[in-house]
C-alpha cells in the first residue's frame, strides 16, 4: 500500500512530443490473413510421406484393471502396421518423461488402481486404421 | 461387430462442383464430405473439430444450405454444389467478411474461423442486413473455444455494412 501511494505522487508527466508507431494503435494479427483464407496449416492438416495414423484405445470402464491384452485380431486387420501396448514397448522413451527417467507405457496402460478389486476385466483389444473399429469383451 | 475383412470397400463414382470447379472422383462410400475435401482435394481449410456434428468447424455450403460436412457422406454431395472457405477469395481479393474478421479480431487460434465465416457468409447472402440476434442465431451451431464470439458478431455487422455500401455504390 505504502509503495502504491508513493507511485501516484507528483504531477502528471508532460505529454510526449512524438507519436508512437505501435503503442496505442490497433494492429492486425500477422497470422490472420492465412487463417481467414483457410490456408493456415494445423497439425491435422499436414501430410508427410509414409505417415501412419494412430488411434488410442482407452479402457471403457472406470476403475477397471487390465488383466490381459489380446491384440492378435487387431494385428491381423488389413492396413494395421503395429499395435502398441505395454507388452511390446518396454524401454521406449517419450520426450516428456525423459527427464524423470521414465518410459512410455511402462506398467499398466490406463486406469490401474490396485486397490480397486471390483472390476477384474479381461480386455480384448482390436484396433484398425481409418474408422477405428474396435472390439472388446469383458 | 462385422469381421474386419468383411468390410468390403465399396467405391462410388461422384461428380460435384467445389468452389465452382467440377470435380470427378471415385470415392469410398463411407468417407464423409469433410474427409473428401480434406484428404482427396487437399482443401484443409475445412476443419474437423469434433467429427460428430457438434462444433461447426467443418461447416460448408451445400446447394445453398449450411451443413456440417463431417456428418454428410461424400457420395451425398454428388451432383451438388459445394462452397468452402477456399472459394471466398475473388481475383486475389478477400471477401469483405474475411477482411472484417481480420480487422475486428474475429479469431484467435483460427480453428473455428472457416466454419464461422461460411456460416456468416451464408447469412449475409440470404439476409444482407442482419440484426445482432440473426448473427447469434446463425452461429449457434459453431463453437469457438477462444471465445471470440463478440468480435465475430461485430465483424459480421461490419462486413454487412461494407457490402450494403458497396452494393449501393455500384
Amino acid at each position: 500500500m505504502e509503495e502504491s501511494r508513493l507511485l501516484v505522487k507528483g504531477s502528471t508527466p508532460p505529454p510526449l512530443d512524438r507519436e508512437f508507431t505501435v503503442i496505442g494503435k490497433p494492429i492486425n494479427r500477422r497470422d490472420a490473413v492465412d487463417k481467414v483464407k483457410g490456408k493456415a496449416k494445423y497439425a491435422g492438416d499436414i501430410k508427410l510421406p509414409g505417415m501412419l495414423y494412430g488411434k488410442t484405445l482407452h479402457c471403457p470402464y472406470p476403475r477397471a484393471r487390465i488383466t490381459k491384452l489380446d491384440t492378435s485380431r487387431a494385428e491381423k486387420l488389413p492396413g494395421v502396421k503395429a499395435v502398441l501396448s505395454k507388452e511390446n514397448t518396454q524401454g521406449w522413451r517419450t520426450s516428456c518423461r525423459e527427464g524423470e527417467g521414465k518410459y512410455a507405457l511402462e506398467g499398466d496402460i490406463c486406469y490401474d488402481l490396485n486397490d480397486v478389486k471390483d472390476f477384474d476385466n479381461t480386455w480384448k483389444v482390436g484396433i484398425s486404421t481409418g474408422t477405428g473399429a474396435m472390439a472388446y469383451s469383458y | 461387430m462385422a469381421d474386419g475383412n468383411s468390410q468390403a470397400l465399396s467405391k462410388k463414382y461422384i461428380v460435384l462442383t467445389v468452389n465452382g470447379k467440377q470435380i470427378e472422383a471415385e470415392v469410398d462410400c463411407r468417407i464423409t464430405l469433410a474427409e473428401f475435401l480434406r484428404n482427396e482435394l487437399e482443401l484443409t481449410g475445412t476443419k474437423v473439430g469434433c467429427n460428430r456434428g457438434e462444433c461447426g468447424s467443418c461447416t460448408v455450403v451445400l446447394n445453398g444450405k449450411l451443413i456440417y460436412s463431417c456428418v454428410q457422406l461424400a457420395v451425398e454431395a454428388s451432383g451438388r454444389d459445394v462452397q468452402t472457405i477456399e472459394g471466398l477469395e475473388t481475383n486475389g481479393r478477400l471477401h469483405p467478411l474475411q477482411e472484417s474478421f481480420i480487422e475486428y479480431d474475429g479469431l484467435q487460434c483460427g480453428y473455428c474461423t472457416p466454419g464461422m465465416i461460411m456460416a456468416t457468409k451464408h447469412l449475409l447472402d440470404t439476409n444482407p442486413e442482419p440484426k445482432e440476434g440473426d448473427i447469434r442465431k446463425v452461429i449457434e451451431g459453431n463453437l469457438c473455444r477462444c471465445g471470440a464470439y463478440q468480435n465475430i458478431i461485430e465483424a459480421t455487422m461490419d462486413a454487412s455494412r461494407k457490402m450494403v455500401q458497396e452494393e449501393g455504390a455500384t
